[in-house]
C-alpha cells in the first residue's frame, strides 16, 4: 500500500496507434507508484484498440468520434484520483515527472496546477524547416501553461467546471484561461523539461483555423466585458 | 486606405466590440464601441475622410474629431493592427447612440492575460490527414433534435 495520492492519468486518442505505445510506456517508466490510466479513444479505427489491450491495467474506454473535449471530459468522468494528469497519446513524459510535480504540491501547499515545461520534437526534418515549426520552437521558453505537462487537484474540475465541449481543439487552453479569470495561481511551474510534445504534420493550428479564432475572440470578449 | 494586418492579426467585431488577436505575441486588443464601428469600417476599406465625414453629421461631433481620428488610427498602425491596402467606395454609417455613448472617444485596450491560450497550438491526438476537428455543441444538439 502507499500514502501517495492517486494520479488519474487521462489519455484521449484518436488513430494514434503509431504512437501510444510509447506514450503508455513513459506512463510505466514513472516512479510514482499510485496512479490510474484512463484512456478514452475517440472512435480510432487504427490499430489503438490492440495495443492497447496488451496493458492489463489500462482503463480503456470506447466511443463515437466526438472531439478530444468529449474525450477528455469522459475520463474526467472515470477518474478517481485526487490529482489529474495528461498525456496525449502522441507525446510521452521523461521519467521522474509525476514524483517531482508532486514533490513540488508538497513543498508549496497554496499550489493548485503545476506546469513543467515541454519540448518539442519534430518527426522529420522537413517539419523542422517550416515557418510554424520555428514558431513553436521560439515559444517553448516563454510558454509555460501548457496542460498537458500539468498535474492539477480534480477539485478544480468540480469547483469551475470541466472541459467545455464547445472548444473543443482548445478546451485545454480555455480551461487555463477560465480558472485563472477565477484567480487561481497558474503561474507554478518547474522548469525542467518532462513532456515531449511531438509535431507531426496536418494538425490543427490556430494559425489554420478560423473557427477557432472566432471562437477564441468570443472567449476573450466576454472576459473583457467582465472587466 | 488600411486594411487588416492579415499576416499577424485576427480581428472579429461582433455587438461593436473588437477584439484583434495578434497570433505572433499572443497579446490581444479590445477596441471601445465607437472605436469598434469605425475599426469595422476601416475594415471594410473605407477612407479616412468618408469617415470623417460621416463622424461630423452626427450630432455634438466635436471640434477635434479629425485629431481623434487620426490618433485612433496611427495607434492601429503603431500596433500593426492594421497596415496600408486599398480603399473602396463603401460610406460609413455610423449608429449615432453607439458613437455618443462614448463621447466619439475610440480607445483601444491592449491585454496579455490570454497569451497561455492564444500562444497554444491546439494539436493534440489528431487523425494525420484530417486533424482532429472541432465538434461543436450546438451541431450536436442538431443532430440530437433530428
Amino acid at each position: 500500500m502507499t500514502n501517495n495520492p492517486l494520479i488519474s492519468v487521462m489519455m484521449p486518442t484518436y488513430n494514434n496507434g503509431k504512437y501510444i505505445k510509447q506514450a503508455i510506456e513513459s506512463i510505466y517508466a514513472q516512479n510514482y507508484n499510485n496512479m490510474e490510466i484512463i484512456v478514452v479513444d475517440d472512435g480510432s479505427t487504427d490499430n489503438t484498440r490492440e495495443i492497447l489491450n496488451q496493458y492489463k491495467d489500462v482503463k480503456y474506454f470506447y466511443i463515437e468520434h466526438k472531439g478530444i473535449s468529449v474525450a477528455r471530459n469522459m475520463a474526467l468522468e472515470k477518474s478517481k484520483g485526487e490529482y489529474i494528469a495528461f498525456l496525449d497519446s502522441d507525446d510521452y513524459w521523461l521519467p521522474n515527472k509525476l514524483n517531482t510535480q508532486m514533490q513540488y504540491f508538497k513543498d508549496h501547499p497554496d499550489c493548485q496546477i503545476v506546469f513543467t515545461k515541454y519540448e518539442n520534437i519534430f518527426e522529420n526534418e522537413e517539419l523542422k524547416k517550416n515557418k510554424r515549426a520555428m514558431h513553436e520552437k521560439a515559444i517553448e521558453d516563454t510558454f509555460k501553461q501548457y496542460l498537458p505537462s500539468t498535474v492539477l487537484k480534480k477539485e478544480l474540475f468540480d469547483k469551475y467546471g470541466a472541459f467545455d465541449e464547445k472548444f473543443s481543439g482548445i478546451e485545454d487552453a480555455e480551461f487555463i484561461y477560465r480558472i485563472s479569470m477565477k484567480g487561481i495561481n497558474i503561474k507554478h511551474y518547474i522548469d525542467k523539461v518532462f513532456y515531449i510534445r511531438r509535431i507531426h504534420g496536418k494538425n490543427i493550428t490556430l494559425q489554420q483555423n478560423r473557427t477557432i479564432k472566432s471562437i477564441i475572440t468570443s472567449i476573450l470578449r466576454k472576459g473583457v466585458l467582465n472587466k | 486606405m488600411y486594411k487588416l494586418n492579415e499576416s499577424k492579426m485576427f480581428a472579429d467585431v461582433t455587438n461593436n466590440v473588437a477584439i484583434i488577436i495578434n497570433s505572433e505575441t499572443g497579446i490581444y486588443y479590445a477596441i471601445n464601441n465607437c472605436g469598434s464601428i469605425v475599426f469595422q469600417s476601416i475594415l471594410n476599406g473605407c477612407s479616412k475622410q468618408s469617415i470623417l465625414e460621416a463622424l461630423k453629421k452626427i450630432t455634438n461631433c466635436p471640434s477635434d474629431i479629425d485629431q481623434k481620428l487620426n490618433a485612433f488610427i496611427d495607434d492601429l498602425l503603431q500596433k500593426e493592427i492594421i497596415a496600408e491596402g486599398e480603399t473602396s467606395d463603401n460610406n460609413p454609417a455610423f449608429d449615432e447612440a453607439v458613437v455618443t455613448k462614448d463621447n466619439f472617444e475610440m480607445k483601444v485596450s491592449e491585454y496579455a492575460d490570454a497569451q497561455e491560450m492564444l500562444l497554444a497550438d491546439p494539436i493534440h491526438d489528431v487523425d494525420e490527414e484530417e486533424g482532429w476537428q472541432p465538434v461543436f455543441k450546438e451541431e450536436e444538439d442538431k443532430k440530437n433534435d433530428k
